[in-house]
This record gives structure tokens, sequence and C-alpha cells, in this order.
């Protein structure tokens, strides 16, 4: 039974290391935050330490299902996602928070369908790449079927709208299709296809053409929609290569906005200086290498593409979260896996670790 | 399918690199951000974290001369709210608008506004604060502000002043001595966040800040009341535009009064004009008229070219000089000269005027201090108009002999009176004593400043004897004179210059009064000055009897005993005595005073204003409400009516 349970150690000590600085930050970040709107500095770390022991569970519980049930889960997953997808875009059960429908509210808990639907996203295409994995170079069944239902998720996810979560599912569609053999003339034609779209989805969102365009001079805007990116840009680069210390952040004394979700990572560069933020990078890294080199192991297609799924759902949510910190892409509102404050994210995260740990359980 | 699953692997391999990339890319980024660029961010960020905390002194009180609050500093709370703390803000917001007596509505839109923090009423009294104590609410919090308070009221206004924003000083005392008065600002260079409110770092809570120097005065608030309820009494008893009065110490050029009607307020400075304002004893000057004989005659008996009994021929009224005519109002013929100066005949101080010539006059004019500032310690003087003599045609030695062609301010001429009335030193005439810090340290003290000596004694001496003679029958002043004292001084009339249409105004006159009191042994010397009466334009009608009761009442205030007691009229005593403000009401008239009133349980303010109502001198320990007082309620009042009360905050 020893060997039943011997997971990836690397990856397991990466997601708990992550884990720890992440309630951490949580904390620190919080704090004041949440002392002013409920008086109760501790509210937004409680919380954060029920959706962490919740997901643990979960993480564990995943870790032990077999792949065959996941494989028959995808279809009906894949359903009940679509349908809380577009039953959170219904005013009166959908709850908006500034200006974005995202939630659903279900047992007094806020929960967000496109944390779901990344999950949902993977298995399916897995799955459906695994049974399709002869005719995966034909267009019509092959491409086609994975496009529409990845076209549907991102248009829903666009109308909440939720613009990071549908680019990373559009990243995520073409990276697994990419894997599985599609044709590069295939992945080449439709995503040239889709480009025109992109172009109208930005041109037509007066907010994102403004983030775009403050993406390329965020200085120029600095007191109005560059606010975001200066204020992050000054707490990650203020923390300098040792950082101010834990909990001595100044940004996050209201400077930050969302400091303790979608700009985590600057206070963690402010903290922690640049041996924080690279700590942060190679733990990410580490589950990167270990969740490639899994996939790269598995012979068996499914187990693969759900491996190089996973790996990559997490990567790409940790790289963009980093990337608009650092001011190397335009404002989206995305969490860093672990790490930020936020209960779905959280619960699905440590879900897709514990069927990455799983399925490296059943490989070593 | 072996072949697929290799391009497979490839695949993944190429997966590989795109991550690694962009982990390079990411870990760059990084290094340029907190390495290349950390420092300057830092300061960036810096220069929005930090910020210099101001906390203000509180500004020190000004006092009389007898210890009598003219200007205090309250320290009043004011109230806000945050309203994303408030719970329960129906009920909360009842509670505010009933303690703070504001409009509901507009209570329950501040404290559910979606801000962090809001005013909801500045500078609330004591009692309303101790209200809101009680109340305890969550997101609701008091503030100390500092706020100017003026007991006195209009009081020495215009010399007091007023304070701006930031407790600093604007205008007058306030002004000048904002230095002393005002403190030290305390600043440290605090964290603050978003919403601009203070981080709370070690250190920065326990800043003390050293309170501004109390400054006492020369004034005495007794002759300031009394000078202000004549020259008021004088103004509207004939329509006269504005009026001065000012009370100095002629040995040591200390001010007892400055008062300047219209009055003005400090308590609300910014409803009033600037006319109001102004200080005009010093900020304006007039043409002084008659009054400015004293100069000449004192400068040619210093000179020795006239004796007190020398003969002049006042030329029956009309005299033809220089293509002019100078004219008397009363036609004389053979005149002494102390008689000239008596009767102010025009044509026996031309003739003086003739004697002395031009420059050795003009030397005089200069050495009792016209044309230069008099160096009082408020703001805004003016050196008045002042002709160099190469620049006077024949006439003008004429007009100047009768103060003409000149302007000075009144503060200039009370002190010229005032160098006679010493022995012949020009003093500089000062309002603050000096000034006392938080510890009873003394600051600054001002001491009585010789100009320069302008005439000998001897010369006062005879001047003095022969303005007396002004003030006894056949005098221009005789309404001067006060009841068992003799007094020198003089009378003049003048006519004011037509702004519009240049030369003499038909009409307008300036009358006015200067002298000192008792003549022989000057304990005080004062100036009236009466702009534009209508009724009656002479100063030894308009001026001189104001002359008269504020010199009587400084007089008595001051226990000077009278020279000639026999000429005391029996009734002008103590009870009816306008300086003895004192107890006025609430004496009883059968003689015994009057039960002490309770005080306890008022707030400072309060307790000021009600003690200066029934007129009784108020000492003070501590901040706050009344919890005791001495004499206690229901009881007598000591012989020196002053009332001791005990605060608590």
């Amino acid at each position: 039974m020893r060997d039943g349970f011997a997971v990836d150690k690397w990856l397991l000590l990466a997601v708990a290391a992550l884990l720890a600085l992440g309630v951490t930050m949580v904390l620190s970040t919080s704090y004041l935050y949440s002392q002013e709107r409920f008086t109760d500095g501790t509210y937004f770390f409680r919380k954060q330490l029920i959706a962490i022991s919740a997901g643990l569970v979960a993480l564990v519980i995943c870790s032990l299902l077999p792949s065959a049930l996941y494989r028959r889960l995808s279809y009906p997953l894949l359903g009940m996602t679509l349908l809380v997808l577009v039953l959170v875009l219904i005013p009166g059960i959908g709850v908006a928070r500034g200006g974005a429908r995202r939630w659903l509210m279900m047992l007094g808990f806020a929960f967000q369908p496109a944390e779901m639907a990344k999950l949902a996203i993977v298995l399916y295409l897995a799955h459906s790449m695994a049974r399709k994995a002869d005719k995966i170079k034909t267009f019509s069944l092959g491409v086609l079927p994975h496009l529409i239902v990845g076209a549907v998720f991102v248009a829903a996810l666009l109308l909440e709208p939720d613009f990071g979560t549908a680019l990373i599912l559009a990243a995520l569609l073409y990276l697994m299709l990419f894997v599985g053999g599609v044709r590069l003339s295939h992945l080449l034609a439709t995503g040239l296809m889709a480009l025109p779209l992109l172009v109208y989805v930005m041109l037509t969102a007066e907010y994102r053409l403004r983030r775009l365009l403050t993406f390329m001079d965020p200085w120029r805007e600095a007191s109005s929609s560059g606010f975001q990116v200066v204020q992050s840009l000054i707490a990650f680069g203020s923390g300098q290569l040792w950082g101010r210390g834990l909990g001595e952040s100044r940004q996050k004394l209201f400077y930050l906005p969302e400091a303790h979700t979608d700009f985590v990572f600057s206070v963690v560069g402010e903290e922690l200086g640049l041996l924080g933020a690279l700590v942060v990078l190679v733990l990410f890294g580490i589950i990167i290498a270990r969740g490639l080199r899994l996939s790269a192991k598995i012979e068996e297609p499914f187990e693969q593409y759900l491996a190089f799924g996973l790996t990559v759902l997490l990567g790409l949510q940790a790289l963009i979260h980093m990337g608009v910190v650092m001011g190397l892409m335009p404002t989206k509102g995305l969490v860093l896996p672990f790490i930020s404050y936020g209960g779905s994210a959280m619960v699905i995260n440590l879900m897709e670790a514990g069927i990455l740990l799983g399925l490296s359980r059943r490989r070593l | 399918m072996r072949r697929a699953d290799q391009g497979n692997r490839l695949r993944l391999g190429v997966a590989k690199v795109f991550f690694l990339v962009l982990f390079v890319v990411a870990a760059g980024r990084a290094f340029q951000l907190q390495v290349l660029q950390g420092e300057k961010l830092k300061r960036l960020g810096e220069r929005q974290h930090l910020k210099e905390w101001i906390v203000l002194p509180k500004r020190g009180a000004v006092m009389d001369r007898t210890g009598e609050p003219l200007a205090l500093s309250l320290e009043a709370q004011s109230v806000y709210a945050r309203p994303h703390r408030i719970h329960d803000p129906g009920s909360v917001s009842r509670a505010l608008a009933r303690i703070l007596n504001l409009d509901l509505v507009e209570v329950k839109q501040k404290i559910t506004a979606d801000k962090p923090f809001v005013w909801i009423k500045r500078q609330i009294s004591p009692q309303e604060a101790e209200q809101i104590q009680a109340l305890s609410a969550d997101g609701i919090g008091m503030f100390y502000e500092p706020n100017r308070y003026y007991p006195q009221g209009q009081l020495a206004g215009q010399v007091i002043g007023f304070v701006g924003r930031d407790s600093e000083g604007l205008e007058g005392l306030e002004l000048h001595y904002n230095g002393y008065i005002r403190g030290e600002t305390g600043s440290s260079v605090i964290e603050r966040d978003a919403l601009g409110r203070r981080v709370l770092v070690q250190g920065v809570e326990g800043l003390q800040i050293p309170p501004g120097g109390d400054i006492h005065l020369t004034l005495d608030t007794s002759i300031q009341h009394l000078a202000e309820k004549e020259l008021e009494a004088t103004i509207s008893k004939y329509r006269a535009k504005a009026g001065i009065a000012i009370v100095v110490e002629p040995f040591t050029g200390e001010v007892l009064a400055l008062a300047n009607y219209p009055s003005f307020n400090p308590n609300n400075f910014s409803k009033q004009s600037s006319q109001q304002k102004r200080n005009r004893a010093v900020a304006d000057s007039f043409e002084p008229g008659s009054t400015f004989k004293t100069i000449l005659a004192a400068a040619a008996l210093e000179e020795g070219v006239v004796g007190k009994d020398d003969l002049f021929y006042c030329e029956m009224g009309k005299y033809a000089y220089a293509g002019k005519v100078v004219h008397d109002t009363h036609p004389h013929g053979w005149l002494p000269f102390s008689k000239i100066l008596q009767v102010s005949s025009n044509i026996g101080f031309t003739k003086v005027a003739e004697k002395l010539k031009r420059e050795r006059y003009f030397k005089y004019i200069e050495k009792f201090g016209f044309g230069q500032v008099s160096g009082i310690d408020v703001p805004g003087e003016v050196p008045g108009l002042l002709r160099k003599p190469e620049s006077w045609s024949a006439i003008d030695l004429a007009t100047h002999a009768f103060g003409q062609g000149i302007s000075a301010t009144p503060m200039q001429m009370v002190m010229a009176y005032a160098t006679i009335a010493n022995g012949g030193f020009l003093m500089r005439p000062y309002l603050v004593r000096r000034v006392v810090g938080p510890k009873g340290e003394v600051l600054l003290e001002n001491q009585p400043h010789v100009v320069r000596r302008v005439v000998s004694e001897k010369t006062s001496r005879l001047l003095a004897s022969m303005l007396k003679e002004v003030t006894n029958e056949g005098g221009t002043g005789m309404m001067a004179k006060v009841e068992g004292f003799e007094v020198a001084g003089k009378t003049g009339t003048a006519q004011k210059a037509d702004l519009t249409h240049g030369g003499y105004a038909a009409a307008k006159r300036v009358g006015s009064f200067v002298g000192f009191v008792p003549a022989d042994a000057p304990k005080l010397v004062a100036l009236v000055l009466v702009d534009e009466p209508e009724v009656n334009v002479y100063g030894g009608v308009v001026a001189a009897p104001v002359f008269r009761n504020i010199a009587r009442g400084a007089l008595h205030h001051l226990a000077v005993a009278p020279q000639k007691p026999d000429l005391v009229p029996a009734a002008v005593g103590q009870a009816e005595h306008p300086v003895r403000r004192t107890l006025k009401k609430e004496t009883a008239a059968d003689g015994s005073t009057a039960a002490v009133p309770d005080f306890v349980g008022l707030s400072l303010r309060e307790a000021v204003e009600k003690a200066r109502a029934i007129g009784v001198k108020v000492k003070m320990r501590g901040n706050g409400y009344v919890v005791r007082q001495l004499p206690a309620p229901g009881g007598r009042w000591d012989e020196e009516n002053i009332l001791l009360l005990n605060l608590q905050g």
C-alpha cells in the first residue's frame, strides 16, 4: 500500500510551499482592507483557511479517484458547467460585483463557474482527443468539435465578462490540440480566422481597448486607467532585492487595488523582494516541469492529455497573473493559483493538483 | 500510432521550451523591475506614501495688562464618521441629528455615503462633544481642532486683529506677534495610506507640540472700553463718519487704549468690511490742523526765537502774507505768545514761523517723529506725508504753522504730545509688554524705548504750562477740562482734502483734541479724533469732551489723586463712574453686593461670557467645564470681584 500513496514529491512539495506562502500573503494583503470593510482584519484570512481546508480534502479525494471515473464524468461535467455558465449570466441568479456577473451563490458561498469551466474543458478535451486520437489529423472530426465547444465556453465567459478566463481557455485549447497532434495548418488557419474576432472583442469593449493602450504606456495615464499597473509596478519594484519584509508593504495601504487577489504577486515582490518573487516563480516552474515530465511519461492518451492540460492550466494562470503584475500584459483580473484570495479558484486549483498527483501516483 | 506518439512527444518538448521561455522572460522582468529600476520605483512610491504631518500648536492667549483675556484658543472638537464601520445608520443618524441639531436626512446621507471618511460637524460645543462621547457609536469619532475666540468681541478688535486658517495671524497683533503666539508647528514625516489617513507608526503618536506664548498687552480693558464707548457716543451725537481715540502712558510709550470707530469684531472677521478691520490710528494719516501748532511752539521756544510773553500783533484777523490772506476765526490785536497758543491764532503762528525759518522748523517736525513710522508693534503703519523745506513755497511756511500741507497719523500726533508731557523725549509706542512662554518663561519683554530727545525739559515744562491755558477760561479746549485736574492740550479743526476735486472739501472737517493730564505730572496723554462730524465740526466741541470723559475715567481707574480736591464735584465719585464697569447690574443700589451666580457646569466659553456680562474678573485653571468656583454660588463677592474657576475636560 505504501507504493500506492507515493505521489510525485516535488509536485506535492511545490503545491504545499505555495499554499503556505499563499495564506501568509492573504493575511498580509487583506488584513487592513477587511479591517476597513468589516472591522475584522482576519475576515478574508479565515474564509481562505476554510477554502484551503475544503480544497485539501478535494485534493486527496481527486488523487485517489481512478482516471476511468474522470473519463466517464467528463461529458456530464461539461454539460453541467455550460448550464451554470449560462445561469450566471441571468440577473437575479448570477451575482454581479464590480460590473461583471461572475458569481453564483451556493450554500452561502460565492462560487465562480468560470473556475469550474477550466477543469471541465481540460477533462473534456483530454477525453475527446484520446477518443479521436486516430482521427486527430482530420479537421471535421479531430479539430472542429473541440473548437466549437471551446468557442461556446469562451463566448459565455466573454458575456460575463471574464476576458482573462476566456483567454486562458483559448490558449489551453490550442496548446492541447497542438500537443494532441492536430495539423499545424489547421491550427494556424483557425487561429487566423479567430484573429478578427479577437480584434472585434477588443475594440467593442471600451475598457479593454483602454487597458490595452494603457498597457503600452501605463505612466502616461498613471492617475486614471494606468493607475493599477503603475501602482503594481511601484509595489513590485520597491521590494528590490530582499523586499521590505513580510507585512511591510506600503502599497497594500489601499494604493494597490485588489492586493489580495489580482495583484497579490505585486505584494509578494514588495514584501519579499526579488528573492521571494523568484521562489514563487521556481515553485511554479517545478509544478510545470514535473507536470510536463509526467505527461511525457504516460503512455495512455487520456491520462497524458489530462496531465498536460492540468499542467498548462496551472502554469498559464500563474504566468499571466505574474505578467499582468509586472506590466508585461494588459490587466486581466486573474488570480495567482494557490496564493491569491478566492474560494472557488482555490478549491478547483487544489482539485486540479489532486488529479495531477493522482496521475503521478500510478506512474511512480 | 507509434509515429503519432513520437510526434506528440516532440510537441510536448516544444511546449516545454515555450514555458521555459516564458519563465525566463518573467524572471528577467522581475530582475529589471526590482534590481535595475527598484530604487526609482521605491522613490516613486515614497512620494505618495510619505507626507509631512502637521500638528498645529495651541495658539497663545492675548491678555490686557490686568490679565483679562482678549483672545483665547479653545480646542473645539469636530465630529467625523467612517460610514463603512457604522452598523446601524438609522439610529446613529437619529442620535447625531438630535445631539448636533442637524437635519436628519442630511446626516443619514453623509453616514451612508460610500466614503471612508466624512465630517459630520466641525467645531462643536463641549456639551455636544460629551454627548457624542457617551453615544460611543462605532464609526463615529472626534478630532480636536483649534478655534480662536475673542471673549470681549469688538473690544480693540482692529488692534488685536484676527487669525486665518492653519492658525496664521492675518491682521493686527495676531499678525505682528504671530511668531511668538502661534507656537511652532509640530511636524514629522509620516506614512499615509491611499485614503490620505495617517498610518499608525510608533513614535508619531507621542508628538508633543508646545503651545504658543501668551501675550500681555499694555492695553487696559477698562480704559479701552471707556474710550470706545465715549468715541461711539460722540460720533453718533455729531453724526460723524469715524473716530479714533488713543491713550498712552507718556513716560514709557505704553498704549493704554487704542480705539477705532466703526468697530470690528474679530470673532466673525470675514463678514466685516476691510474699512472696519483697518487700524486707522496707525494706518491712515490726516492733516492735523491746529494741534500741530504745538510743534512749532516747541521748536520756537527751544530755539529761543520767542519767549512765553513775547508780543505779536495778530492783525485783527486778516493778514496778507505771501500773496494770500491768513485768517483767524476771531480778530485779535497784540497778544503774548502764550495767548496766541491759547486762542490758536493762525496769524500769530505764521509770524512765529517767520521768525524760526523753514529749515529749523522742519528739523523739529522731523525730530518730533513726523514723516517716520512711530515703530509701534502692529502692522500696517504709515509714515504720513512730509515735504522737504526746499520745496516749500512762501505760503507753505504759514500753512505748516497751523498744520496744513502735512499729514500725520494719530499715533504720531499723540507721541509728539507725549514728548512734551514727559520732558522732551520722543518715545516709541508699544502695545505688548511681554510674551510669556508655556512654561512661564519670558520670551520677549518690551522696554520703554527713547527714540531721541527732542526738546529740553525746560522747553517742555514751559510749553506744558502754556497748553494748560488752552483748557482754561478763554481757551479753545475748555471742554477738555477734567474736574480736579489741570489738562494741557490743544484743539484742532482740520479741513479735509477733497480727493475727487483737489484742494479742500468745503464741509468736511476733522475735529481733534490732543493733550495730557495732570498737566504738571502727566499720567496719560490722549488723542481724540472725530472724522467728518456734521452737527458741529470744532475739535473743541466734538473731541474735547470725549478727551475729558476718557481722561476722567482713566485717572480714576489708575487711582490718580486729584490735584485740586476742592474742585472735585461731590457727585463724581465711585458709583456712577463710567470706567467702573464691574458689577453694574448685580450690584444692588443699596451698596450691598448681589449673590454670586452659579457657574458650575458651564463651558470655558460660556463662563467667560457670563462673567463678562456681570462684569467680574475671572481666573481660570484647567480646561473643559467649570467644576468648582470661588466664591461659591450664592456667596458674596470679595472686594476685588475676582471669580476663581476650576475646569476639567
